[in-house]
């Protein structure tokens, strides 16, 4: 019964050519996105393998030397574009996307996509995302004040309340048919289109496969959530006029103060150091370890490790005391890296959990975290990469402290060496692996379908004509 | 049983009574026509019929259901033409009337609501076409065929006949008197004498609330209607 009357009212939003060729052109924006960021991660990641073959031919060829200068000869390591990154690039553009993985160093990552982004991808409207969490409301709430006080000021709703069994099927076919008209044109067709992207791209597995679903299901249920507030407010505000004006009001709310309001309290109550004081405090360590005090410790350390009385007895005293310096620096690189990271984490889990204040925040923070976009999964790109680093330098300095080395002598190895260190690859995070500080997020958007559902439910036993 | 039983139903509005120990009653079949002028109280007990406005005191049954305890299942017997009846005009008539009658939780497929719509007497090239164009006439006959759609077993009329043309209004009435003989209690409010003197059964004159006098049809003409009903007002 309910679908059929939902067929009928989506007629009525079909024929009303303002609402639905509004909702047409958004779709229309939301896959002309979607298009154009597929292609450019296309490029990218293209470009990106092409380079890394490269890097990886020049560390394998770089010839015969000692091996802790291979590994400050070392090599790039590329982050592939996340597969659902154009359904929504979250902090992809303002990230770096190449990694310099060198000895003693933990280097910030470069080439941020955003440095070469276009002025629409500049003010933040240009994925499909960004355009359903910020436009989306508006042209709901334009459905739901078509269906509703529209047929509240012609005398519709009057005829249809005296007809009607339960006043609850008018109110939800009126909420199911602008829901349905909605998440069918935005939200469906560029899902669809991101799977067959991942399908011909050779990219679709089971994780990929649900993240999708998880993505549709977030930005389906934020689409339902604001029907059931439009069509809900559209009924409660006795006239067109009034109703216009509270629905337009609360797309301003929802969709554009509150995001920058949630913004200004997290950089206000969670602020981040910034990176120059962070490379300042990495620096100011290095001294720290090569005091008198410590580095007679260092010297203790070593002669206890190799079971010697006196530094000569190691084999290669040298490679042995950069292993130890590298191994130092891994703690520190943790301590201070791992603090800053934690406290960008904290920043995320803060405005995840300010969506309770605005379904616009939920649906952005949670949209990104199934994408495999927000900062916990760059931070997951970071932890690899550094694993990797870390691996590649102890590995040349394990060989170097293998072989005999005194003085001016220096041990050297060759591709034999060079070829053992596996080629970097990086594999993504599984669904729920990466995402812990989006989870406020989830819960708000599902406590904003509650209260939407509550609502509807309220108004629609308090319907009179 | 009373398609309709009205019993000392009061309802009052800042302070003043709208609807003063109303009590009537409707067999199934019957014409009630409740006349007044604009104020005296008729769409008022409509929508405490329908369920919109809960009396003060006073019991309502439609067909045996006590409406103020279930407004729902008495508005499931009832159908209720306003005024002035809007449809969607987007959707055609048979569309319109597939929709209300959903609503009325009745599916009907097109063949039927063409018959309804027949039987209603809206013309047969009109059922196709959008509402958008339709006159008064036309719209209220669709709101007739969703009443026949419905299957209720009380039609409430509120001013039936306003704003509709000579020949509109004749048309009305034979579709009252149709749905009349298919057992259907009709209830209507209106002040015009004239016009249901012709179709209805019983007559009641509402003045301030109050049911100041009630008669059969049959039995008063024209003029003498009139002139009581005159009478009934300025008393």
């Amino acid at each position: 019964m309910i679908l059929s009357l939902v067929r009928l009212e989506l007629a009525i939003l079909r024929r009303d050519r303002r609402a639905w060729w509004s909702l047409l052109a958004l779709a229309a924006l939301v896959l002309l996105s979607f298009g154009a960021i597929a292609s450019q991660a296309h490029r990218a990641n293209a470009e990106k393998q092409a380079v890394s073959a490269a890097e990886r031919a020049r560390w394998v060829g770089q010839g015969e030397k000692d091996p802790h200068s291979a590994a400050h000869y070392s090599i790039f390591a590329f982050k592939p574009s996340p597969a659902l990154a154009p359904l929504d690039p979250g902090v992809e553009p303002f990230v770096g996307q190449s990694v310099w993985l060198e000895a003693h160093h933990q280097n910030d990552m470069l080439y941020r996509p955003q440095q070469n982004a276009s002025l629409l991808q500049r003010i933040g409207f240009a994925s499909p995302s960004a355009l359903i969490t910020g436009f989306g409301p508006l042209i709901i709430f334009l459905l739901a004040f078509t269906l509703v006080a529209q047929d509240r000021e012609r005398g519709t709703m009057r005829l249809a309340l005296g007809a009607a069994v339960h006043p609850r099927a008018i109110v939800m076919s009126k909420a199911v048919a602008v829901w349905s008209a909605a998440a069918g044109l935005l939200v469906v067709p560029v899902t669809l289109a991101a799977l067959a992207w991942a399908v011909l791209g050779g990219a679709l597995g089971a994780d990929l496969f649900w993240r999708a679903l998880v993505w549709t299901g977030i930005m389906a249920s934020y689409l339902a959530l604001l029907s059931a507030v439009g069509i809900a407010l559209s009924l409660w505000l006795g006239n067109a006029r009034l109703a216009l004006t509270g629905l337009f009001g609360l797309w301003i709310l929802f969709a554009l103060a509150l995001p920058r309001v949630a913004s200004g309290t997290v950089e206000a109550a969670r602020p981040l150091p910034s990176s120059q004081a962070v490379r300042q405090q990495l620096a100011e360590e290095a001294p720290t370890f090569w005091s008198d005090e410590q580095a007679a410790r260092n010297r203790a350390l070593l002669l206890r490790r190799h079971g010697v009385s006196r530094i000569e007895d190691i084999p290669n005293p040298r490679m042995a005391e950069l292993d130890l310096m590298e191994r130092h620096s891994h703690a520190v690189f943790d301590r201070v890296l791992g603090g800053f990271y934690a406290k960008v984490a904290s920043q995320d889990r803060l405005f995840a959990t300010l969506g309770f204040l605005s379904p616009t925040i939920a649906a952005q923070a949670a949209s990104a975290s199934a994408a495999g976009t927000d900062f916990s999964h760059h931070r997951d790109f970071i932890d690899v990469a550094e694993r990797y680093r870390r691996d590649l330098v102890n590995r040349m300095n394990s060989d170097g402290m293998a072989h005999r080395a005194h003085g001016a002598e220096r041990h050297t190895n060759d591709q034999s060496l060079w070829s053992q260190v596996p080629t970097f690859a990086y594999p993504p995070p599984a669904l729920g692996n990466g995402s812990s500080s989006a989870l406020p997020a989830y819960a708000a958007l599902l406590a904003w379908l509650v209260a939407a559902a509550i609502l509807l439910a309220i108004v629609s036993r308090r319907l009179r004509p | 049983m009373s398609a309709l039983r009205l019993e000392e139903v009061s309802i009052s509005f800042n302070g003043g009574r709208a609807v003063d120990r109303l009590s009537l009653a409707l067999e199934p079949g019957e014409v009630y026509a409740l006349l007044g002028p604009n104020g005296a109280g008729k769409t008022t007990t409509l929508n405490m019929i329908l369920g919109f406005l809960k009396p003060d005191s006073g019991r309502i049954h439609v067909d045996g259901i006590d409406a103020v305890a279930d407004p729902l299942a008495a508005r499931a017997r009832t159908a209720y033409l306003p005024e002035t009846v809007m449809l969607h005009p987007a959707l055609t008539a048979v569309e319109n009337l597939t929709y209300f009658a959903l609503l009325a939780g009745r599916r009907i497929d097109p063949a039927t609501a063409r018959r309804l719509l027949g039987d209603a007497g809206l013309q047969e090239d009109a059922h196709q076409r959008r509402a958008s164009g339709f006159s008064k006439g036309m719209r209220q006959k669709v709101g007739v065929a969703i009443a026949l759609a419905k299957e209720a077993r009380l039609l409430l009329l509120d001013e039936p006949t306003s704003g509709l043309d000579a020949s509109a209004a004749n048309d009305l009435s034979e579709v009252i008197r149709a749905a009349s003989q298919r057992g259907l209690a009709i209830l209507m409010a209106t002040h015009d004498l004239f016009r249901v003197k012709d179709v209805a059964h019983r007559l009641g004159i509402l003045r301030s609330g109050c049911l100041v006098d009630e008669r059969d049809a049959a039995t008063i003409g024209p003029i003498e209607l009139e002139q009581l009903y005159l009478e009934r007002l300025a008393a």
